[in-house]
């Protein structure tokens, strides 16, 4: 038996027969005796893979650890510095299969080519350094086959990891492994958190064998060799024989049979759009993959969501719990991701699956205003008790994406910190259980995961804050005629003027989401406009900003508060208002737009064929259109001071219809300063504050006037328009609250029988654009009716009149009287003049208006007036005071000042403190008979009968209480009856009494009238709401079936001859009227027969509290210059026309004595 | 005369090519396949400076050279001596020699050594290759710095070459292939000739000889003249290598660059690559010990000087060996590895190694009885005397002035002897399972057995009965090792030659 030998080797068998130095038979120590040696643990792979004397030694370490692995008795799983090594690589196998994926989230990766040729080039060329490289590089290309011939063809591609500027190097191309990772690649993995998509580890942390693998990823690593066998299955032998070695082909059949080319792109040298290739193979990638782990998918951590289509749901993320619910306290939710949630990866999964963090609900500064918080009107967090300050809501729109903006009130609270601090809750319902979020705010935050306080001067106000919607298969969907307007206030507390504007409102809208559709809010960036209404160098310092957006009230509203540094401050404020599915109810609309006032009244139409029920447009408590951001009650708070009043004098006032706004309204708009009337509340909106507050001089310009517009007068056109607007807004708005369905509406306006054809057109144009504008009717439901004949129906449904009885209806408005008589409840004529309220109070033909030249009851009226306020409790004197400030800070005109004056009656009691005085009631009584007598004399010459009750409405009608203050207005009746028998029975005697310029010519038709004996009284029915009887009776009318279609036979009666008593379009015109030079003498000998007649009247005075000498002192006053006053009032008259072809539009007889009114009331003055 | 032309790259190439050299100087002969001695030109690779190893093996060169050249071939020939018997010539000598040398002859001491050398011992591999400066042009991505750093780590990248390549040969690839720029390298092609071989010694798991010897073998492969064109018949030269397997640990040291753990592992890898990647290689010799002494984990500089060990002398057998092959023998190539004779729980000898210790075992024997001879004679002042009493040194005119240390005749061999003595001795010491020659040793220890075993007054007796028949110069360096490697020889033939008797 031979001795036996040891071999001097490192092997484990080392029995051998020979000694000394011998030939090997195996031939050389190669792989096989490699895989033999029993190697220690604990070997780090880099050691391994420095061992290679090549430049390219460590890409052959790992071909040659996949060797080892590919051993049939080498375990696949182990701990060797071999599994180690082979590990590493399939990562970076795996980093090339993820490619996409991490390019979509996010990853600063960049894949960079190395080309030999060009390369080497540069570093020969280049320092001494460099060709010592290049020089060891291109030994190893010439002698390395393996390396050398594929480099050449293919060059290398690298993968390389960005950080600004930087670029490191993460993974390179191998010839023999397809790709390898660099020495330093766990590092920078674990630097940038580079993550396996779907799994917790970072690249190349940890040993997983490809068995291991997501089959994904195992089936491309098979396919990748299957599908290109060849080159790259021969110069990656080893990885190869290791791939087929552990990944069976059943093992991953399933993922093996979705192999197709659609689940790969190519990975391209994004430098020249060329495929990278390893022996000249294509390089395919894994497309993003929207696999979501089962883990995931079904974590707890998902969010439960209010809103329809959020699909996937969304997790969670905070700290100390994974993306599936796995309570970790290294875990660390991320602070911020500026991706889209859809687009963001799991942190500790990196697999691209949507998660919230806590930024995304939060924002980063808070919102606080001086004041408590208007919790019926936007949903806001649950308010403290003690509230000076208010904190508005932090949250992000985000929020809204997921969850129902009515569960902030339950959802998100505050709670107060010290160190005057406040915490933000929001409790986020999960799938399982919930989560409660925080942040905490400070006026100088010391964490960085604390945000700051920013205090804000500002409000904000809205109209209409209501929703209303259509429904449609049981949604309700956007209406009609939408408006939501926003008004912005924001005070101010530096002095300095021009401060720039801080504040600034963004909208966002909720698109209805059909079935399985994804909820979605997106900003409304069209329709909406923009308009600083009050600049903020106003003395107030105070600046609105007007919103206005042609839609409906958006889902969320944010306010953005912007600081000098540019940084903004959000806050998110949802209107409380739910959809509200329009009713069915129909309305009939009465609107009296007066030349003073104007009025509305809402009739609901009832099923059964009665009269509807006819009610001012009143907003009751809790139903106003208009809310703010503050709390009521907290006019304590400069901010909200100034937002209410600029809110009542640039928007729809708080509260309108309840306290201090209410109907009707002076028919007045205001607008800004600089601007053009052309949107409403941006540019214009109705002045409600009219004769309630003081004009705000210089931020603000009232327009009166408005009813008797010019052809020319195109402003004017606007601003009745805007104005028309807002009022069809507003009964849009309570319409709509009241159930009814504004289109099923029927909309009725008035117009003075004296109306020129153009304003009657002009106005019917303007009411049924913007009625089908914003009440969605068709033009067909808008009507009108004479303002004379309206307030027959009213009375005959208040007073029940006997139908067929001979009425008189008389409308006394501030700027004409319409006139209409029934018979039978029909209108037989009508007529219209500008003698009116205006004829009283006004300045007759005055052009010049001033303290000197003003109607003396203004000067008469003052210091009484203010007499009476000196006595007043305080709170009240200041309210009057500023009501009538514009009487010492403004010109206005006379009949302002007393419609002012009548505006603080409750308080200054205006009404008893003219019935004090003979010469006022003179002169109502005057304007009174005159009235009668005209109306007489046109009933006379029209042959009818005479009338047995006469109704009086108008708010010109006011000055008859002054009159006479008894029950059913006897006195003013039997002064009517005697008016009318005069005409009826007497005038063919006393037409024939010659009246001269002298005084003394009365005398005869005195004596006659003071003979005529008195025989009762007319029945007189005051309406009890004056404005209102126009609206109701024109609804009432309407309800009758005839009123609209039965207009009143218009009739001028010049005032003359009874020839000249014409139909309304038959009437001369002015400069006909020049050629019938007989005409106004005969009306200024008619003229003074009434004066001799009123003369005559004068013992019977005495009800009324006129004293005969009272009468006397102004009979010459009256009597004289009746021509020249008669030539005075046909130029003005003429003026307001459209020219002297028109033809004349109202009697002549009036026009004497406006002058002779103001010129008593001259009398007045002290 | 044929070359061999020895390449001892890093820490274990110098450590064999120590051993080689006290096997020559010991009388071991370098032959070729014909018998015919052949000279050894060596030449060692290593970067850094200051490795001990390499200074050690350096050192031995110089002292074998001066013992050879100056003391002994110098004062003339006539006395057949088998000690120190190899010429072993440097590159500058060659040079020198040859008419047609490149460039001019190199002044100074001959040195043995080449390849780069960070003389100021400051620059890093990054340093050496001009990282710092690699493009960083963004737009063009910076390719060539992605690429090294996709190949280099950090701490290759900062690796001072000072201290060898610390294990990393993927480091020493790019640096010692700046070896072809040395003037040795340029002249070999000018040198060799078609009868010369070539023979590389280097580790698998180190640094700097895993990277050297396949830089070196491809630098051969590609061979060019100094004028650039191709050397043909270097390219074609018969090239044999030694690789050195693990054959030692060190201490763990976590602060230590070198990880003893790592070395199977790098072996494997690095033997897995050379067998596809490698080069023409003739003969490929292989060594290594799973019994792996540790030592301490000094990975470079000065301090690097591990005690001998039996494997490097073993390996240095393989020069040996390969230099006595015949050429057409290779094959394509031809594998070896050694075998030895171990019993359970008795020393390992020489003789273990069968027929190769044949050729070493009598003349080291020789060169220990020659070295306890003279340290025993001149070890007391009565042993002198009795030195001075015999015949031979009174006949051959050596007075104790010869013997002094400061003598410039008997000084360098006196040096080289204990360098050569403490080198085995180390090797017996580093396992005491190793007992290099058997039970010689310890009979000139005096102290075993003393019946077997020759004493001084054998010595003296042998060579006093060569003395008179020796014709030359007296009082010489070569007449005092002639006189001993003669007497020493009849000695070992007669105690302890257990084959056929060898005559003188």
């Amino acid at each position: 038996m031979p001795t036996p030998f040891t071999l001097l080797s490192i092997a484990t068998a080392r029995e051998t027969e020979r000694s000394g130095w011998h030939r090997r038979d195996a031939g050389a120590y190669d792989a096989a005796y490699a895989n033999a040696i029993e190697e220690p643990v604990a070997t780090q792979p880099d050691r391994l893979l420095a061992a290679i004397p090549s430049p390219f030694g460590r890409l052959h370490g790992f071909d040659v650890a996949f060797g080892f692995l590919s051993e049939p008795n080498r375990p696949v799983e182990g701990e060797s510095v071999f599994h180690a090594s082979v590990s590493q690589c399939l990562d970076a196998m795996e980093l090339v299969f993820n490619w996409q994926t991490h390019l979509m989230c996010g990853a600063k990766l960049a894949l960079v080519r190395w080309h030999p040729s060009q390369e080497l080039d540069r570093l020969k060329k280049g320092r001494p350094g460099h060709a010592v490289l290049a020089e060891a590089l291109e030994l190893y290309f010439g002698q390395d086959t393996a390396i050398g011939a594929h480099v050449r063809e293919d060059g290398l591609w690298l993968i390389a990891a960005e950080e600004g500027t930087h670029r490191s190097a993460l993974v390179v191309a191998s010839p023999l492994t397809i790709a390898a990772p660099a020495p330093e690649a766990a590092a920078l993995a674990a630097q940038i958190d580079l993550r396996m998509p779907g799994r917790k580890y970072v690249y190349f942390s940890t040993t997983v064998p490809l068995s291991r693998r997501p089959p994904a990823f195992q089936a491309y690593m098979r396919a990748l060799f299957r599908l290109r066998q060849g080159a790259l299955t021969r110069g990656c032998e080893r990885m190869f024989t290791y791939v087929n070695r552990v990944v069976s082909t059943a093992s991953v059949a399933q993922a093996l049979a979705r192999f197709t080319n659609a689940n790969y792109v190519q990975l391209v040298d994004p430098s020249d759009g060329l495929p990278i290739a390893v022996h000249g193979v294509h390089l395919p990638t894994s497309a993003p993959s929207g696999d979501v782990d089962e883990e995931v998918a079904t974590s707890p951590r998902r969010i439960r969501v209010d809103r329809p289509g959020v699909t996937p749901l969304p997790v969670m993320l905070v700290d100390h719990v994974t993306s599936t619910g796995q309570h970790d306290m290294s875990f660390k939710a991320p602070a911020s991701d500026a991706r889209p949630v859809a687009d963001r990866v799991l942190p500790d999964l990196k697999r691209r699956y949507p998660f919230l963090i806590a930024a995304d609900l939060f924002e980063d500064q808070i919102i606080r205003v001086p004041y408590a918080l208007n919790t019926a009107a936007f949903l806001l967090p649950a308010a403290s008790k003690d509230v000076t300050a208010s904190f508005l809501p932090p949250v992000r729109r985000a929020y809204l994406e997921y969850f129902d903006e009515t569960s902030i009130p339950t959802r998100v609270r505050f709670r107060p910190l010290d160190g005057a601090g406040v915490a933000c809750d929001i409790d986020v319902p999960l799938v399982h259980g919930s989560v409660t979020l925080s942040k905490s705010y400070y006026p100088t935050p010391q964490l960085p995961s604390a945000g700051r306080i920013v205090d804000a001067d500002v409000d904000l106000i809205a109209f209409p804050m209501m929703r209303p919607a259509k429904m449609e298969d049981g949604r309700p969907v956007a209406a009609f005629g939408d408006l939501s307007a926003f008004l912005l206030v924001e005070l101010e507390r530096s002095q300095a003027a021009h401060v720039p504007w801080r504040s600034d409102l963004a909208f966002y809208t909720s698109t209805p989401a059909p079935d399985g559709e994804r909820f979605a809010l997106q900003p409304i960036v069209d329709r909406i406009g923009i308009q600083e209404r009050t600049k903020k160098a106003t003395p107030s310092y105070t600046g609105s900003k007007m919103f206005h957006l042609d839609r409906p009230l958006p889902t969320a509203i944010e306010l953005v508060l912007t600081e000098e540094n540019g940084r903004k401050t959000r806050a998110l404020l949802c209107p409380a208002a739910r959809p509200q599915p329009v009713g069915s109810a129909a309305f009939d609309i009465a609107i009296d737009f007066g030349t003073t006032n104007t009025f509305i009244a809402l009739g609901r139409r009832r099923g059964d064929g009665r009269a509807p029920d006819v009610l001012p447009l009143a907003f009751t408590g809790g139903s106003e259109p208009t809310l703010a951001l503050h709390a009521p009650n907290q006019s304590g708070q400069p901010i909200v001071a100034h937002a209410d009043k600029l809110a009542n004098h640039e928007f729809v006032p708080l509260g309108l219809g309840t306290g201090r706004y209410t109907l009707p309204t002076r028919t007045a708009v205001a607008e800004r300063p600089d601007g053009h009337a052309q949107r409403l509340f941006a540019d214009i909106n109705v002045a409600f504050f009219l004769q309630r507050d003081a004009v705000r001089a210089g931020a603000e310009v009232v327009t009166t006037h408005l009813k008797w517009m010019r052809r020319a007068e195109t402003a004017t056109i606007d601003r009745v328009r805007l104005f028309l607007r807002e009022m069809l807004h507003l009964v849009r708005a309570r319409i709509l609250q009241q159930g009814g369905d504004p289109r099923e509406s029927t909309l009725i306006w008035f117009w003075p029988l004296s109306f020129t054809t153009y304003l009657r057109n002009t106005l019917e144009r303007l009411w049924r654009e913007e009625a089908v504008a914003v009440l969605g009717v068709d033009a067909s439901a808008v009507g009108s009716m004479t303002e004379s004949a309206a307030p027959f129906y009213y009375h005959h449904a208040r007073a029940r009149l006997v139908s067929d009885k001979p009425v008189l209806s008389i409308d006394i408005g501030g700027g004409s009287t319409d006139v209409v008589f029934f018979e039978r409840q029909t209108p037989r004529f009508g007529t219209s003049f500008n003698f009116a309220g205006n004829a009283l109070w006004g300045d007759g033909f005055n052009l010049v208006r001033g303290p000197s030249d003003r109607n003396g009851i203004v000067d008469w009226a003052l210091p009484r007036v203010n007499d009476t306020l000196s006595r007043l409790d305080s709170p009240i004197q200041l309210h009057a005071r500023e009501i009538l400030s514009p009487l010492t800070t403004s010109l206005e005109s006379s009949e302002d000042a007393v419609n002012l004056c009548f505006a603080v009656d409750e308080q200054v009691k205006f009404t008893q403190q003219l019935a004090t005085e003979p010469v006022i009631k003179l002169m109502i009584l005057l304007h009174f008979s005159a009235v009668i007598f005209h109306c007489a004399q046109v009933m006379r010459l029209r042959k009818l009968r005479r009338p047995e009750i006469l109704c009086f409405s108008g708010y010109g009608s006011k000055s008859l209480d002054v009159l006479d203050p008894s029950s059913g207005k006897r006195h003013l009746g039997e002064q009517a009856l005697r008016l009318f028998d005069v005409v009826y029975d007497h005038w063919d005697r006393l037409a024939d009494v010659a009246v001269a310029d002298d005084p003394a010519s009365a005398d005869a038709i005195i004596g006659i009238a003071r003979e005529l004996p008195s025989r009762g009284s007319l029945q007189i029915l005051l309406a009890d709401r004056l404005k209102e009887a126009t609206c109701e009776g024109g609804i009432l009318g309407a309800a009758l079936g005839n009123a609209l279609r039965d207009t009143p036979e218009p009739f001028v009666y010049l005032g003359g001859a009874d020839d000249t008593l014409y139909e309304r379009d038959r009437v001369v015109s002015y400069e006909e009227l020049e050629r019938c030079p007989s005409i106004k003498p005969d009306v200024a000998a008619n003229f003074r027969r009434f004066i001799a007649v009123f003369l005559g009247f004068a013992d019977r005075y005495e009800p009324f509290d006129v004293p005969i000498g009272t009468v006397a002192d102004h009979r010459t006053r009256l009597w004289i210059q009746v021509s020249e006053t008669l030539e005075l009032g046909l130029e003005r008259r003429l003026k307001s026309e459209e020219g002297r072809e028109e033809r004349m539009s109202e009697t002549l007889f009036f026009y004497p004595l406006i002058d002779k009114l103001f010129r008593i009331s001259q009398t007045l003055k002290p | 005369m044929a070359r061999l032309y020895l390449f001892a790259v890093g820490g274990t190439g110098a450590r064999v090519l120590k051993c080689l050299c006290h096997l020559l100087a010991a009388g071991t002969p370098l032959r070729d396949e014909h018998g015919q001695a052949m000279d050894l030109v060596p030449l060692v690779i290593d970067p850094d400076k200051e490795n001990g190893d390499t200074l050690e093996c350096l050192g031995t060169l110089a002292d074998y050279v001066k013992v050879k050249s100056q003391l002994i071939e110098q004062t003339g020939g006539g006395y057949p001596c088998g000690f120190f018997q190899t010429r072993v010539l440097g590159y500058r000598q060659l040079q020198a020699v040859a008419a047609a040398g490149a460039g001019a002859p190199e002044e100074g001491e001959e040195n043995f050594r080449c390849g780069f050398i960070d003389a100021a011992k400051t620059r890093t591999f990054g340093e050496v290759i001009d990282y710092d400066f690699l493009e960083s042009d963004l737009d063009r991505g910076e390719p060539t710095r992605l690429l090294v750093d996709a190949l280099y780590s950090r701490t290759n990248i900062d690796t001072r070459l000072t201290g060898g390549f610390l294990g990393n040969p993927n480091v020493g690839t790019v640096v010692l292939n700046q070896v072809r720029h040395s003037r040795e390298l340029k002249m070999l092609s000018g040198l060799f000739n078609s009868e010369d071989r070539i023979f590389l010694i280097s580790s698998i798991f180190g640094g700097t000889g895993a990277a050297g010897f396949p830089v070196l073998l491809k630098q051969l492969r590609q061979a060019r003249n100094e004028q650039g064109q191709e050397a043909p018949t270097l390219r074609q030269a018969t090239v044999g290598a030694l690789t050195v397997l693990p054959y030692f640990g060190l201490d763990d040291d976590a602060k230590s660059p070198v990880d003893a753990n790592a070395f199977v592992p790098k072996t494997k890898a690095a033997l897995a690559y050379y067998a596809n990647h490698l080069g023409r290689v003739d003969a490929l010799y292989y060594i290594g010990d799973r019994a792996r002494k540790r030592y301490a984990n000094t990975p470079t500089g000065i301090t690097q000087r591990n005690l001998d060990h039996a494997i490097e002398l073993i390996g240095a057998t393989a020069v040996l060996h390969f230099a006595a092959q015949a050429k057409g023998g290779f094959g394509t190539p031809a594998y070896h590895e050694c075998g030895v004779h171990v019993e359970p729980s008795k020393p390992f000898t020489l003789r273990g190694l069968g027929p190769v210790a044949h050729d070493i075992e009598e003349p080291v024997t020789q060169m220990a009885m020659m070295r306890l001879f003279l340290r025993g004679e001149l070890s007391s002042p009565r042993s002198v005397e009795l030195l001075f009493a015999q015949p031979w040194t009174k006949e051959g005119e050596f007075g104790r002035a010869f013997f002094t240390p400061q003598s410039p005749a008997f000084a360098p061999l006196s040096a080289y002897l204990e360098r050569w003595w403490t080198s085995l001795a180390n090797m017996a010491r580093n396992d005491p399972k190793l007992q290099l020659f058997g039970d010689t040793l310890d009979v000139l220890r005096l102290d075993v057995d003393a019946r077997r075993h020759p004493d001084a007054g054998d010595i003296n007796k042998a060579v006093n009965a060569l003395n008179r028949r020796l014709c030359g110069p007296p009082r010489s360096l070569q007449r005092l090792l002639t006189l001993l490697w003669k007497g020493t020889g009849d000695l070992y033939r007669k105690r302890y030659d257990h084959r056929t008797a060898v005559g003188v």
